[in-house]
C-alpha cells in the first residue's frame, strides 16, 4: 500500500513538473521541512528555496540578526539545520529546482538576497502603485496577498 | 459496535479538547509564575501582574522602535481578539487574546522569543519580566 502511494505520488510529481513547464513555470516546490516552515513562517510565508541559489540562502542564514532590518536571530543549531535544508533545495542544490527565467538573471557568483528584485519578478509584477499600496499587500514579498496557493508552491494566479 | 464502546469513544472525543485547554492554561500559569519570580528578583516591592498596565503597554504609541511598528496595535489591531496582520510582511497573525486563541503563551521558548523580538521592534528594547507578565495577564482577560 505504501509502495502504491509512493508510485502514485512520483507519477503525480512528474505530471506536475510537465504541467509546470507547459504553464510557463509557475510552480516551485514549497518548503516541506517542518522546522524551516515554522521558523520562517512565524513572520512571513516560507519562500520556495528554488527562488535563490544556495549561496544566497547561506548569506541570508548567516545574517539573521539583521534580516532586512529585522533581528530574526535563531539558536545556531536551528539556523544551521534550516540553512542545510535551503541549500539542498536551492535552485542549484542537489534536490533543488530553479525557475529558468529567474535564474538566468543571477550572475554565476552573485548572491541576490531579495527575490523581489529579480528582473523576472519585476517583469511579471509591473503594477501601478495603487496595487502595491493595498493594505492587504503591505510589501512586495507578501506573495499570499494575491497568490492564495503560494504557500503550496503555486504562483499561477 | 457495542453501546459501551461507542460511549467510550464519545467520552474520549469530548474530553480531549478539555484536556488540551487545561494543559494550555497550566502551561500559561507556569510561564507567569516564572515571570513573577523574575519580577520579584528585580524589584522586591512587586506584588502581582496587572491587566490594566498590560493594556496600557499594548495600546501605547511608543515610537521608539521600528517606524512601521510604533505600537502592539500596529500588527495585533485595537482588538486583540481579532486576527492581526504583520505590518512589515503582511502575513496574517492569529489573535493575541487567549479567548480567541487558547494556545497563546503556552510554550516558554516561543513566548520568550516573541517578546524579545517584538518588544525590540515596537519599543526599541526588550521587555522586562514585569511588562511580559502584565501583557499576558491583559491577554488572559481578553
Amino acid at each position: 500500500m505504501t509502495r502504491l502511494v509512493a508510485v502514485a505520488l512520483a507519477i503525480l510529481l512528474q505530471v506536475m513538473a510537465v504541467m509546470d513547464a507547459l504553464a510557463g513555470s509557475k510552480y516551485l516546490p514549497p518548503v516541506t521541512d517542518a522546522l524551516t516552515r515554522k521558523a520562517c513562517g512565524e513572520c512571513h510565508m516560507p519562500f520556495p528555496p528554488g527562488f535563490l541559489p544556495g549561496r544566497s540562502w547561506s548569506a541570508l542564514m548567516g545574517g539573521l540578526d539583521d534580516h532586512f532590518g529585522e533581528d530574526a536571530a535563531l539558536p545556531p543549531e536551528q539556523a544551521a539545520q534550516i540553512e542545510a535544508y535551503l541549500v539542498q533545495n536551492a535552485s542549484n542544490g542537489p534536490n533543488g529546482r530553479g525557475l529558468r527565467d529567474f535564474m538566468r538573471w543571477v550572475a554565476p557568483a552573485g548572491t541576490p538576497q531579495r527575490i523581489t528584485e529579480n528582473p523576472a519578478f519585476l517583469r511579471e509584477h509591473d503594477f501601478p502603485d495603487r496595487v502595491w499600496r493595498d493594505p492587504k499587500v503591505v510589501t512586495k514579498s507578501n506573495c499570499l496577498a494575491c497568490h492564495p496557493r503560494a504557500d503550496q508552491g503555486w504562483f499561477d494566479d | 459496535m457495542t453501546i459501551r464502546a461507542l460511549s467510550i469513544i464519545a467520552c474520549t472525543a469530548l474530553a480531549l479538547p478539555l484536556t488540551a485547554l487545561a494543559a494550555g492554561a497550566a502551561d500559561r500559569d507556569a510561564i507567569l509564575v516564572g515571570y513573577a519570580r523574575q519580577a520579584k528578583a528585580a524589584d522586591s516591592g512587586f506584588t502581582t501582574f496587572s491587566a490594566q498596565r498590560g493594556e496600557a503597554l499594548y495600546r501605547n504609541q511608543w515610537g521608539s522602535g521600528d517606524v512601521r511598528t510604533p505600537s502592539c496595535v500596529s500588527c495585533h489591531t485595537a482588538d486583540p481578539r481579532q486576527i492581526g496582520r504583520n505590518a512589515k510582511t503582511g502575513r496574517l497573525i492569529e489573535p493575541a487574546a487567549v479567548s480567541s486563541n487558547p494556545q497563546r503563551y503556552t510554550d516558554t521558548a516561543t513566548v520568550d522569543k516573541h517578546f524579545a523580538r517584538d518588544c525590540k521592534s515596537v519599543i526599541g528594547r526588550d521587555c522586562t519580566p514585569l511588562e511580559r507578565g502584565d501583557y499576558i495577564t491583559f491577554m488572559q482577560g481578553q
